[in-house]
């Protein structure tokens, strides 16, 4: 089963030796900024500083433009809902400002491996249960995902078609009694996850060797951000218009 | 000091099931036993409790000297390496290399110690290629033998190793023995596969529920009531040896592995004139 690794290219990329507590608080900063944004101008200047940001990242493109797509329907149906109900500015807005959100998000995950976007989320006293919730699905996503293609390839080897409506109450039944089972796999896989972990000495806490070390060059990365930030907010309270 | 000692153990499921029942076994250090039995024998609950994973419903269990309870569990579940059987249910961390030092780290050992480790044991197992991937690319193959460099970075007194060559195809299998084969250490098997066990051990534990035999690998050849109790089939080389021991009515010890084999045939047809 094809399945996209996120972080990828995280190390080999130009932002990777950042610490990743700076690009997760100045993203934050950004995507925040960006929730209270309607001026266009403003939105423009963010999303031309995220681009930008992506064209230094070297990143490969297709990579990003795959995970990106990812995002693709949620900022369609936005947008489109913002058209119906609001008109085309505000729609051209939204449309804006959650692209410049989601690329500014997709940057520092896919930039930043997925183990240092935790340790990082620990440091700022994320609780522990989110972040071991959210390395365990990471992990074990693909592998139930894989489990689901298998009933899917059985069902199908054994005739069962889709084709029918999905009210008809056979296809329904199948389709719940997939369901079903796929959580009573996972949930059976957790409880051997468990003891693996147990095995392993785990007593609470997910340790690493690689710690969180700030350096002169990551007051660059804080400095691009607050510039932006604060240009943008400048630009939407009308600040520079007031100064030209 | 014994590695294993089990006194009249049992277990026994929440829902009630009972998984063994009045078990007594006492393994060595530096031994390998392989246990073997039927699906539903109770080998697998049998390995987790040995990893004090579950504490015995009944009966004393014993591991490296430390009588196990709920309050020493901790402690005696480091000094076994448990092998499970799907490697994706050990793999946790989102990089291989992270996810070998998971045990190290967990043993507060000091940062170069656990990179001494880590490095070693993924030599030994042939995985230092995949440090910098992700788990979820790899073959089931590749994950076993990372679960195996897991195992191998922890250096435990016992390894308990759960159908370790299930699935694997017949290279990955062989590596696998040989690096079973250059452990020091008690090694408790269970398997399905009486092939690996004639390669890495001389004793065997039939379970079903309970012991059904515990000794010698070829006094369980001689035990065909045994073998159909528990489901079991002699591998190729020992039961070709038999038929032809009965049909050729030559006296020789039944060999169980290949090298054996070939020496006996080398011995028993010296001066014979090759057939063309």
């Amino acid at each position: 089963m094809e399945t996209i690794e996120i972080d990828r290219y995280s190390r080999s990329c130009t932002l990777y030796g950042f610490d990743p507590r700076i690009k997760l608080a100045s993203t934050v900063a950004l995507v925040a900024a960006l929730s209270f944004m309607k001026d266009l101008r403003a939105l423009m200047v963010a999303l031309f500083f995220v681009l930008a940001l992506l064209a230094i990242s070297r990143l490969p493109v297709l990579h990003f433009l795959r995970v990106f797509s990812l995002a693709l329907p949620f900022i369609a149906v936005t947008s489109l809902a913002m058209l119906f109900t609001s008109g085309p500015q505000p729609a051209l807005a939204m449309a804006l400002r959650v692209s410049a959100s989601v690329i500014s998000l997709l940057l520092l995950v896919t930039t930043t491996p997925f183990f240092d976007v935790l340790k990082a989320l620990r440091w700022f006293r994320v609780p522990y249960v989110f972040c071991a919730l959210l390395l365990f699905t990471y992990r074990y996503i693909f592998v139930i995902l894989e489990e689901l293609e298998l009933m899917n390839k059985a069902r199908r080897s054994r005739g069962f078609s889709l084709k029918g409506s999905l009210l008809s109450k056979d296809v329904f039944q199948t389709i719940s009694f997939t369901g079903g089972m796929v959580l009573v796999r996972s949930y059976e896989r957790s409880k051997r996850t468990h003891n693996g972990l147990l095995s392993r000495g785990f007593q609470g806490e997910i340790h690493t060797l690689r710690g969180l070390s700030a350096r002169p060059r990551d007051l660059a990365y804080v400095a691009a951000f607050a510039s932006v930030i604060t240009i943008i907010l400048s630009i939407q309270l009308g600040v520079v218009q007031w100064m030209l | 000091m014994d590695a294993l000692k089990l006194r009249k153990v049992g277990y026994r499921y929440s829902d009630g099931t009972r998984a063994l029942d009045d078990v007594n076994i006492t393994i060595g250090y530096g031994e390998r036993v392989s246990l073997v039995g039927p699906n539903g024998a109770g080998k697998s609950t049998l390995l987790h409790m040995l990893d004090s994973l579950y504490l015995p419903t009944e009966g004393e269990l014993e591991v490296a000297g430390i009588k196990v309870d709920k309050r020493t569990a901790q402690q005696a579940t480091m000094k076994a390496g448990l092998l499970f059987q799907d490697p994706d249910d050990q793999i946790f961390m989102p990089r291989v290399w992270d996810d070998v030092a998971f045990g190290p780290i967990n043993m507060r050992l000091e940062e170069r110690e656990v990179r001494r480790r880590v490095e070693r044991s993924m030599a030994l197992a042939g995985v230092t290629e995949y440090a910098e991937r992700v788990p979820h690319h790899l073959s089931f193959g590749e994950k076993k033998r990372i679960a195996i460099a897991g195992l191998l970075a922890m250096d435990p007194e016992i390894y308990l190793l759960d159908e370790p060559t299930a699935n694997l195809d017949p290279v990955s299998r062989r590596a696998l023995v040989d690096v079973l084969r250059s452990l020091d250490k008690s090694i408790v098997l269970a398997t399905h596969d009486l092939t690996v066990a004639f390669e890495l051990t001389r004793r065997v534990i039939v379970l079903k529920r309970t012991v059904l035999y515990d000794g010698d690998l070829r006094g369980l050849m001689g035990r065909p009531d045994i073998l159909a109790e528990a489901n079991l089939e002699l591998p190729s080389i020992p039961r070709l040896m038999t038929e032809w021991k009965a049909r050729s009515g030559r006296d020789f010890e039944v060999p169980t592995t290949m090298e054996e084999a070939l020496d006996l045939l080398e011995r028993e047809t010296a001066g014979t004139r090759p057939v063309r």
